[in-house]
């Protein structure tokens, strides 16, 4: 049920030098020189800055196809590495694997719900990467549900679009910092 | 003197057999064992008291003392009717009736001229068993009474008090003697044996008004329970539970319960639901079940009491009472119903809307997402009429997902969930975004003008909802003027109030159209805007969610000319610098470029 991303080719990322855990901007004939952190906290940075020089790498736990699919194309597009996982129980092993920078989740799942999920991730997981909910329900209920269970972000799905969200991922990781619930 | 001893013994038979022909009369109306009983004791009580007005014969005296002993034992039997006395006590009640009769039929015979004090000691014996005859009876009606309705409770003390009143009068007579021979005492128990006559009958024909009297102190509680029953009750197992307890207590029965036309029972009071639909089944069972008809639309059903004791014969009242109770309780019924039905359409409704509106997020979802993508080129190069159709496509969606918004924020509001997050906030930066919003639903035709003030306008107000209050309004004043031209966006703020005026130049609103603007799903259709879609929740939830920061929205219209909405909202204080927000210009004009025809 795991469907692997594959790293995107001829976008910037994969042309970069590995430089290990620091990012660097590179020049051709030049070793490279420490980016400064305005550029690795900015615009760029989602193209620079995956855990260990790695592109970033997103869990989507996502039970639809079609909404997959097309955030799929849209990471891919943007250099991430995406990870989808149609049920939680396959979330969870994808997390014991290769650990993701970031998690999207759905709410309405078939083997359980998202906030079940969220939880089992809470206690399973301490030190989980941030998580981001996307559902298509945005009741305040839910929402303060969500928050309470340590999720960073709420979004209702239909009103956001994939580019928003690629936009947006670079500050979620930094302020999920070493992940861990009830940070927000 | 004599005149007057004469006089009052005279009333007083008459009271007497005036009585007792009253209660003949009242007992050939309505025949029931009990009511014969008590007929039989004052009947006879009528006749001693007629008999001792003749001259007295020694078979007169026999005949007096049987029916004064016979008046006696059957205000016992009529006690008897009510609570069965056990065997040996009606057997030791049937000897002392015997050797009563006996010892008087001595007492005015053989044994007339005997020892003063041994007549009066017979005198004593018919006395005493008169007194153990009737005195049982008050005893046991007084203590019943507590538990009954007011005006049983009355008739069965009234009942009590004239019997009492009789006993005491025999026993001062037989005890007092000689001494009590002179015409003033004779008088005063004459009178007050006569005043005992309408207390036994009103406490068994009681008039009317009597009857208002005693029942007033239970008139405000019944009152009560009828309003409770037509206004309040939430639902129709907990309208049918008070109908039964109010029909128990007014009733003075022993329980009560209501049963459906299709024989279930619904609400039950002082008895089990089992033993309830037992005897509902099968009412004719026991004889003290009083059913009054409920008359409902699915049928016929029953509101049924299970008499008290002493509910047959002073029960009248209430027999009549209940039915009129049980009209009521059908009318409650009705009305339980009809809103439980109304409830649960308007429940299926608000969930279908909310169940409908969520199964639409995805698919719209996947539809602006990959518009967005066609439009940012990332799904290839789109030739110019590609990009134009993305732009249109890109139009359509958001309106779409404007009406998806729409009906949850209505099903919310239906369900009482919606809730304000409220902050301070400029309201100019909210109608902007708002004009953002609907940019790509102008076309070349449409103008909008984006009026601000060089102040801040501060508001304290959920901005999410705020913005989609203008949006909405911004979105008509296009739709609505199909013909294009200038649309204003006007904020202002003065007098505490803040507002913000939209007006366009298009079809206006027609005056009958009024009333419905603000109603859900009220949508003003005429032939030019038959054709422009809409759910018509738009102004509805604007006026709500308006109304819910403590504003309004109103309109000013011409039909043809065009209309005016504007928000109002409560305005915050007024900023402490004048350049606050100056560097923002006082028009801005947002043009059709954003969708091209």
């Amino acid at each position: 049920m795991i469907t692997e991303g594959g790293m995107a080719t001829g976008s910037l990322g994969s042309d970069w030098p590995d430089t290990g855990s620091a990012s660097w901007i590179w020049f051709p004939d030049q070793s490279g020189v420490p980016a400064p952190a305005w550029i690795t906290k900015g615009v760029l940075a989602h193209r620079l800055q995956g855990r260990e020089g790695l592109p970033i790498h997103v869990l989507m736990i996502e039970d639809d196809p079609s909404i997959a699919d097309m955030y799929r194309l849209q990471f891919e597009h943007d250099g991430f590495r995406v990870t989808v996982a149609t049920t939680g129980e396959v979330g969870f092993s994808t997390l014991s694997g290769q650990a993701p920078d970031l998690v999207l989740l759905d709410l309405l799942l078939p083997d359980r719900s998202g906030f079940e999920v969220l939880a089992t991730l809470n206690e399973r997981f301490p030190t989980h990467p941030p998580v981001v909910i996307l559902s298509n329900y945005g009741e305040p209920s839910m929402i303060d549900r969500g928050r309470s269970l340590g999720a960073i972000e709420y979004l209702v799905k239909s009103r956001v679009t994939p580019s928003e969200i690629v936009r947006r991922i670079p500050a979620w990781i930094e302020q999920g910092g070493g992940g861990g619930p009830g940070k927000s | 003197m004599t005149q007057a001893v004469v006089l009052a013994q005279d009333l007083t038979a008459a009271g007497f057999v005036a009585l007792g022909a009253a209660i003949a009369y009242h007992w050939y109306r309505d025949r029931g064992r009990a009511q014969a009983k008590l007929a039989l004791a004052l009947i006879s009580l009528a006749l001693v008291a007629a008999l001792g007005r003749l001259p007295s014969s020694p078979l007169l005296s026999v005949v007096v003392i049987v029916a004064f002993m016979l008046s006696g034992y059957f205000v016992l039997m009529f006690r008897n009717e009510f609570i069965p006395l056990r065997r040996t006590l009606y057997r030791a009640a049937n000897v002392l009736l015997g050797v009563s009769i006996l010892a008087g039929i001595l007492d005015v015979t053989l044994l007339q001229r005997a020892n003063p004090i041994l007549v009066t000691l017979l005198g004593l014996v018919l006395i005493t068993a008169w007194a153990i005859f009737t005195g049982e009876p008050i005893v046991r009606f007084w203590l019943a009474s507590n538990g009954v309705p007011a005006v049983q409770r009355a008739r069965m003390r009234f009942l009590s008090l004239g019997f009492a009143v009789l006993i005491a009068i025999l026993f001062v007579d037989v005890l007092g003697g000689s001494r009590l021979q002179s015409p003033t005492a004779i008088i005063v128990t004459q009178v007050l044996a006569l005043a005992v006559v309408p207390i036994i009958y009103v406490s068994l024909a009681p008039p009317s008004l009597l009857r208002r009297i005693w029942r007033m102190s239970e008139e405000n509680a019944l009152r009560d329970a009828m309003q409770d029953l037509l206004i309040h009750s939430p639902s129709r197992e907990a309208l049918a539970d008070r109908a039964a307890f109010w029909a128990v207590r007014l009733f003075g029965a022993t329980a009560g319960f209501v049963v459906d036309p299709d024989g279930k029972v619904i609400a039950a009071s002082g008895i089990g639901r089992d033993q309830a639909t037992r005897l509902a089944a099968n009412p004719g069972q026991s004889g003290a079940i009083v059913r009054a008809p409920l008359h409902l639309t699915e049928g016929q059903g029953w509101l049924c009491v299970i008499a008290g004791d002493f509910t047959p014969v002073f029960g009248t009242e209430e027999v009549s009472q209940l039915r009129a109770y049980a009209n009521s309780v059908s009318a409650g019924l009705q009305r339980v119903g009809v809103t439980e039905r109304v409830a649960g359409i308007e429940k299926n409704k608000t969930q279908f809307l909310n169940l409908a509106s969520h199964e639409l997020r995805g698919p719209v979802t996947v539809m602006r997402g990959y518009v967005s993508m066609l439009q940012g080129g990332l799904l290839g190069q789109l030739n110019e009429r590609g990009r134009q159709a993305a732009g249109v496509m890109a139009a359509k969606v958001s309106e779409m997902n404007e009406l998806i918004e729409e009906m949850i924020e209505a099903a919310r509001l239906e369900e009482g969930a919606l809730t304000l997050r409220t902050a301070d906030a400029d309201l100019r930066q909210i109608a902007s975004s708002a004009a953002d919003a609907v940019t790509p639903l102008l076309d070349s035709r449409h103008r909008l003008v984006l009026d601000l003030p060089d102040r801040r306008v501060r508001v304290k107000v959920d901005a999410d909802r705020t913005k989609t209050i203008i949006a909405n309004l911004l979105s008509n004043a296009i739709k609505y003027s199909p013909e294009g031209g200038v649309i204003t966006c006007q904020v202002r703020s003065r007098a505490g109030v803040a507002r913000v005026a939209v007006t366009d130049e298009g079809l206006g609103i027609p005056r009958d159209g009024l009333p419905t603007l603000f109603t859900r799903f009220g949508r003003v259709i005429t032939p030019e805007t038959q054709h422009l879609q809409g759910t018509g929740l738009g102004l509805f939830l604007g006026r709500q969610l308006a109304r819910m920061h403590g504003g309004d929205i109103t309109v000013a219209t011409i039909e043809g000319k065009g209309s005016t909405f504007t928000l109002q909202l409560p305005a915050g204080p007024p900023p402490n610098g004048a350049s606050d927000g100056a560097a923002q210009a006082p028009k801005n004009r947002i043009g059709p470029d954003a969708v091209k025809r």
